[in-house]
């Protein structure tokens, strides 16, 4: 489970998050929904310890990484997978040097045994022989499974994924949900889906948690969200379909 | 109304000190860090010697080119002035002492900076904006270890290399000129040469100048490259940055490093 406790950010003047405070739970799919701006994805990035925070606890099952340094956030950075909303893919590097650098860098694999498993898990996001490719002649699309099939080389026990259909065709975007949901269902893996995305937000979430003006809103499932009693989350998914 | 306007202006120039100050306590904090490490287990000498490929081999052509034409430049106004007075048995020690002490080290400085220098800014400035230094980070992979460091050592380990052979075509290309449009005996050249440079003119630019350029050119590019916003603006401001920041340190440390060698 993920606790964020009290959690405040600012940039300079601006508070971001003020008191934020969500508990994941364990092998759920959560989503986080909210206005651009809202600090949705600065979440993920507290989460995963790429930006340090004014105040509050972030707690990654029994590790707290409030004051962890850099050495420990690596171990604990290990625990997850992490799909960047550009997909942050190499360019410098092949398909495969980018799904099996990880494993390159943090394991005593074999080459033959990295080029296995990158090739397996190229293989379940639909992704065959492009292992040689080089990112700059990928799709959107195709970039965005490959960031998928980098994120889970390692087996990781949670799966962050900020914004992962934005900028796609609906088409692709349904397949990209689809993804998430087979993945998740694969590896068992705490995820986090940052979104402002209805389709995404219907089709992902099994938690939904909105934030707003810096705090979160415990908000209804998938399924009752679009009826929601909170006016707040009633007028944000409904002004997302209009 | 004026005093109000001298308060303003004072204000102005003293914030503008402090955020300077910054900027350099920023800078020396983040070449401190790399230099940290260097030492690191983690690094591998074979990222190493990919970019001394990278930034050190595939920069001989253009360092050749600049020091050919520098260097017939410069034999070409020396044999003309020293002729008509005489002196034409000295060019090849004139042109030895500026090659292997000033214009070699120099223009392989300025080559580097604008070729490497500007190289280095960009990719790194790239991968900041597109996010890949943070999926680094998120792999639990120092990117000081993995990006800058290679970078740094190969800049400082392949600079001395190219100012060997800056110098040593500079020198040639003083000799073609001297011995084609001036009908010079070329062991007089070689011999004017032999004569006047010592051993600390020899390897005073190679050893001591060029790891210290190397040092400027790695330290400030990779520096201005990490700092990079603002998208596609961001990276083309880091590379002219990163290009005029190189070239007046650069300037200024010769004529210091000169002055201490020499």
């Amino acid at each position: 489970m993920i606790k964020i406790k009290s959690l405040i950010k600012t940039y300079g003047d601006q508070t971001i998050l003020k008191d934020l405070n969500i508990k994941i739970p364990k092998g759920k799919k959560t989503t986080i929904i909210g206005q651009s701006g809202c600090g949705k994805s600065t979440l993920l990035r507290l989460i995963l310890g790429l930006e340090k925070f004014d105040e509050g606890e972030i707690w990654v099952g029994k590790d707290c990484i409030t004051h962890l340094s850099e050495d420990d956030l690596n171990k604990v950075r290990l625990q997850f997978g992490m799909v960047f909303q550009s997909a942050a893919l190499f360019d410098s590097m092949t398909v495969g040097e980018n799904v099996g650098l990880v494993l390159k860098e943090h394991t005593d694999m074999t080459r033959e045994e990295i080029k296995e498993r990158v090739i397996e898990k190229l293989g379940l996001v639909g992704l065959n022989d492009i292992y040689d490719a080089y990112p700059a002649n990928l799709s959107g699309g195709m970039k965005k499974r490959v960031a998928f099939a980098r994120a889970i080389v390692n087996n990781p026990k949670v799966l962050l994924f900020d914004e992962p259909t934005t900028g796609l065709d609906p088409v692709t975007s349904t397949r990209v949900e689809n993804l998430i949901n087979k993945l998740t269902k694969k590896t068992n893996a705490t995820t986090i889906v940052v979104t402002h995305q209805i389709s995404t937000i219907l089709n992902v979430s099994e938690n939904i948690v909105m934030i707003h003006d810096g705090e979160a809103i415990k908000t209804e499932g998938p399924d009752k969200i679009l009826k929601s009693k909170n006016k707040m989350v009633y007028n944000f998914v409904n002004g997302l379909i209009k | 109304m004026i005093i109000k306007k001298f308060e303003h202006s004072f204000e102005d120039f003293g914030q503008d000190i402090i955020k300077k100050l910054n900027i350099l306590g920023e800078y020396l904090i983040f070449t401190y860090e790399i230099i940290r490490h260097i030492f690191s287990r983690k690094l591998k000498l074979k990222h190493v010697f990919s970019q001394m490929t990278k930034i050190g081999v595939n920069s001989f052509p253009i360092t050749a080119v600049t020091l050919l034409f520098v260097g017939m430049v410069f034999s070409n106004q020396v044999t003309h002035e020293f002729t008509k007075i005489g002196a034409g048995k000295i060019i090849g020690g004139i042109v030895g002492f500026a090659i292997w002490r000033e214009l070699g080290p120099l223009f392989a400085g300025v080559v580097v900076a604008a070729r490497v220098g500007a190289a280095i800014s960009t990719e790194i400035g790239a991968m900041k904006v597109t996010e890949q230094i943070d999926a680094l980070r998120s792999m639990a992979i120092n990117p000081i270890v993995f990006l800058y460091v290679p970078r740094f050592l190969s800049l400082i380990f392949m600079m001395p290399l190219l100012i060997i052979f800056a110098n040593f075509i500079g020198f040639i290309a003083g000799l073609g000129i001297y011995t084609t449009l001036y009908n010079g005996n070329p062991v007089a050249y070689i011999a004017s040469a032999a004569n006047m440079l010592t051993p600390l003119d020899i390897y005073g630019g190679v050893l001591y100048k060029g790891p210290i350029f190397g040092f400027i050119i790695g330290s400030f590019s990779l520096y201005i490259g990490s700092k990079t916003g603002n998208g596609a603006v961001g990276i083309g401001r880091s590379a002219t940055m990163s290009v005029v920041s190189c070239l007046i340190v650069l300037f200024i440390v010769n004529f210091f490093l000169s002055y201490l060698i020499f």
